[in-house]
């Protein structure tokens, strides 16, 4: 029992470090985690759900949302409504009937309440053995949990079970989000050391706007976690690949079979990484025979089963998923009448155009031409976005707009009513900030490389060295996520500034790459060691800094556009100076790294970033649902901003 | 070791059994209360019965279009809250409170639902307030603009103005 327990915490976790940093992560999103609906395809998800919960995939009960059930996302097939991100809801799926079984015995708020101070409480227990302390870990939690649990029972209200659904996808979302937080700690524990990557996996969490969407029921915060993942396996199948040739292949299948599982939450996203992935690991593997090449194969194959056959179920054909169907406008005429909840006798999954039993091979090869055809179709479509994408990364306006300043933009702002209230990359994950001061001295570099002299033999010289040196486990790493980095955001820079992204969240399962970017910088790692000014500095930040610039939001009165953009400017204050501090810094301008100086500014541009997500959670996009904390719906309503 | 562990399992059983106790299988104990705030009142027709009021106060100098600070380039239209003095109210009858601003397209209004519960303890102000609203930047050309303030009393008898004054807006950066 105790055996497994270990074995299981070491698999998913790594070890009790990565435990205590997972269920922080949980606290963390709880406090602000809203029972509602924040951006409105959010609705086509949780009403697919409900279907999906009832045992099948189309939609039959509009429980959330508009009556017409046209919200974004929701397509007809052959008379039936269906919704996307199929995968997300698997994950779902079993929370759900946590939340149901725990609401047959005991009150639903409670129960949610309960699981919160339970998480407060396991966290407190594990940080207390891991630093060796567990009877005042022990004592800690238990009157954390009790007193949390008073607390809110005074301003307890009753929940509707209505919202469980809705709330199983919350929950799914805020779990892969805190295990996007380990797997980066994983990950740099072994590229870095245990400490950096710690603090790296808790930067993911509290400090960039993975965990703004961590509640917020979207693709995003579950398309990080695959990210951080893929990083991770790819790394460990390099690291072990000369002395335990099996385990490193059980990697490179996780590796790709992580890929091929989230072609079920976004396939397009899935589909870049694959191209980052399947290309890096040609280029950089030291040998590969039939056996490894099959194993593989397999895994990813097999991965992508649940994709394919919600796609063959839905439209009758495995590559088309029900997401490229039309949209529904509210006017089609539907087989079921979804807002009657109730419905008729039906007949089964036979919606597409699917073979009978008795299929002649006419009727075979049609359908493989169809398959085919579908998959052209998605190619093309695929090489539209990325043709735009390149021809939007050298827009350089475009790209200021979307990584360095937002500000008000007339054509976004007319959707987001009429207010500035999206921030860029940076603004909204100032921490990355050292990234950019690492921009000119990229620069420099490359230009020392292309002003030598070069022939056919110093050409042939630099790319066998640089093969060589791509076999280190590390330098593979790196080139995944420069290629991840590079492929994934190809297909959405066209589309961006756009409304509603709030922290450009098209972007945000490039953090995980990013965090790791920034681990790799020397100055930084030495920077992280640095625990005592790190925390004093994030503290400080997060209690004086944050109250400075509340008052300053109330004495100024100000409106919901000028408080995102103060935050913004604030922010990009914060990631001049990391920026101006890694120059300094990795160029040994001055004397040694700085690195307390460093740890100090990491530390702050962290505790403000904090600020954000808590102040945005709680007042700026309070409207996305009721508090599903009661103490923490008092304190807000307490709050005089808005 | 020991007692710090029974202390986390008394917590834990601590949330479990007031949980249960509060849920379907105890009957006659409910921990979660109704939340009285976000009760809507109780279905009436609105705008019958009537009010009286005596007074109508406008801060009409603090009307203004301004400039949203941080780079955030929209203009808001800030309208300061209108005082009212309430004599007496029977039935559900309405207050309005409205600017427009005809040259810009804007029209803004807020309601006040009022009951009787208002003048239980004797004639009482009340505030009426009007969001501070974004307007374009690229539609605000001129510096000021004239704009339309009034309060209006929906009761039984029809809708009537209790004050309606004209504007200037001045435009400020």
């Amino acid at each position: 029992m105790k055996d497994l327990k270990q074995r299981i915490v070491a698999a998913v976790f790594g070890d009790r470090s990565g435990l205590a940093l997972f269920l922080l992560s949980l606290a963390f999103f709880g406090l602000f985690w809203r029972v509602g609906v924040f951006v409105n395809d959010t609705y086509t998800v949780a009403n697919a759900f409900v279907g999906v919960a009832d045992g099948h995939l189309y939609v039959d009960e509009l429980r959330y949302g508009p009556a017409d059930g046209a919200t974004p996302g929701m397509n007809v097939v052959d008379g039936y409504l269906y919704g996307r991100n199929y995968g997300q809801m698997a994950l779902a799926l079993p929370i759900l009937w946590l939340l149901e079984l725990g609401a047959l015995v005991a009150d639903p708020r409670l129960v949610v309440v309960g699981l919160w101070c339970f998480t407060v409480l396991g966290a407190c227990v594990v940080v207390g053995r891991v630093v060796d302390r567990p009877v005042m870990g022990n004592l800690v939690g238990a009157v954390a949990a009790i007193g949390l649990f008073g607390v809110n029972l005074l301003f307890a209200t009753p929940l509707d079970p209505k919202w469980f659904p809705l709330m199983a996808l919350q929950l799914a979302s805020m779990v892969t989000a805190a295990l996007a937080g380990v797997a980066v700690y994983r990950l740099l524990a072994c590229v870095a050391d245990r400490r950096a990557g710690l603090v790296s996996g808790a930067i993911l969490v509290v400090a960039t706007p993975v965990g703004f969407w961590a509640s917020l029921p979207k693709r995003h915060a579950t398309m990080a976690l695959v990210v951080a993942v893929v990083l991770y396996t790819f790394y460990r199948s390099r690291e072990v690949s000369e002395e335990r040739p099996n385990r490193a292949l059980g990697f490179r299948s996780a590796a790709y079979a992580t890929v091929g599982l989230s072609t079920w939450v976004q396939p397009a996203e899935a589909l870049t990484l694959f191209v980052a992935l399947a290309a890096v690991d040609f280029l950089t593997v030291r040998r590969t025979d039939w056996r490894t090449l099959g194993v593989v194969a397999v895994a990813f194959a097999l991965s992508l089963v649940p994709f394919l056959v919600t796609n063959a179920v839905v439209t009758g054909n495995p590559l088309s998923p029900p997401r490229l169907w039309t949209r529904f406008t509210g006017d089609q005429a539907l087989t079921i009448d979804p807002t009657s909840g109730a419905s008729g006798e039906l007949t089964g999954g036979d919606s597409g155009t699917g073979s009978d039993g008795s299929a002649s091979t006419a009727g075979l090869v049609a359908s493989i031409g169809a398959v085919l055809g579908s998959a052209l179709d998605r190619a093309a479509l695929f090489a539209e976005y990325v043709r735009q994408g390149l021809v939007a990364s050298f827009e350089p306006i475009r790209l200021y707009r979307i990584f360095v300043r937002s500000g008000y933009l007339s054509h976004v702002a007319g959707d987001d009513g009429g207010e500035a209230v999206n921030m860029a990359f940076v603004e909204s994950a100032p921490v990355l900030g050292v990234l950019i001061g690492v921009v000119p001295l990229t620069v420099r570099r490359v230009r020392e490389r292309t002003n030598r002299e070069w022939n056919r033999r110093s050409v042939h010289e630099q790319l066998r060295r640089l093969r060589r040196s791509l076999q280190s486990p590390r330098r593979a790493t790196d080139l995944l996520a420069v290629a991840s980095l590079w492929t994934f955001s190809l297909i959405y820079l066209h589309r961006l500034p756009l409304h509603a992204m709030v922290t450009v969240r098209y972007l945000v399962p490039l953090l995980p790459i990013l965090v790791y970017a920034a681990v790799r910088l020397e100055s930084v790692r030495e920077a992280l060691s640095e625990w005592a000014t790190l925390a004093w500095s994030y503290f400080g930040a997060l209690a004086i800094g944050g109250q400075l610039l509340l008052l300053v939001l109330l004495l100024d009165g100000v409106q919901l556009g000028e408080a995102i953009q103060l935050h913004a400017l604030v922010h990009l204050a914060a990631a001049a100076m990391l920026a101006l501090w890694v120059l300094v810094s990795e160029t040994g301008l001055g004397e040694g790294s700085y690195p307390r100086l460093g740890a100090a500014l990491v530390g702050v541009a962290c505790g403000l970033t904090t600020v954000f997500l808590l102040l945005s959670g709680w007042e700026y996009f309070g409207y996305a649902g009721e508090f599903a904390l009661p103490a923490v719906r008092t304190f807000t309503r307490a709050l005089p901003l808005f | 070791m020991r007692a710090s562990g029974a202390a986390v399992w008394l917590s834990v059983l601590a949330v479990v059994v007031l949980s249960v106790a509060s849920g379907p299988l105890v009957a006659g104990v409910d921990f979660t209360a109704e939340d009285t705030e976000s009760q809507s009142a109780p279905e009436r027709a609105l705008g019958s019965g009537n009010a009286t009021v005596t007074d109508v106060s406008l801060d009409l100098d603090g009307i203004r279009l301004e400039r949203g600070d941080y780079g955030s380039q929209t203009y808001y239209l800030q309208v300061p809250d209108a005082t009212v003095d309430l004599q007496s109210v029977t039935g559900q009858p309405i207050l309005a409170y409205k600017i427009r601003i005809p040259a810009l397209g804007i029209e803004r209004s807020s309601s006040a639902f009022l009951d009787e519960s208002y003048t239980e303890d004797g004639p009482t102000t009340l505030a009426l307030s009007l969001d501070d609203g974004p307007v374009e930047p690229g539609r605000v050309t001129q510096s000021s603009y004239e704009a339309e303030v009034s309060v209006l009393l929906r009761s039984q008898s029809g809708t009537r103005v209790l004050r309606q004054v004209s504007v200037t807006v001045e435009v400020r950066e």
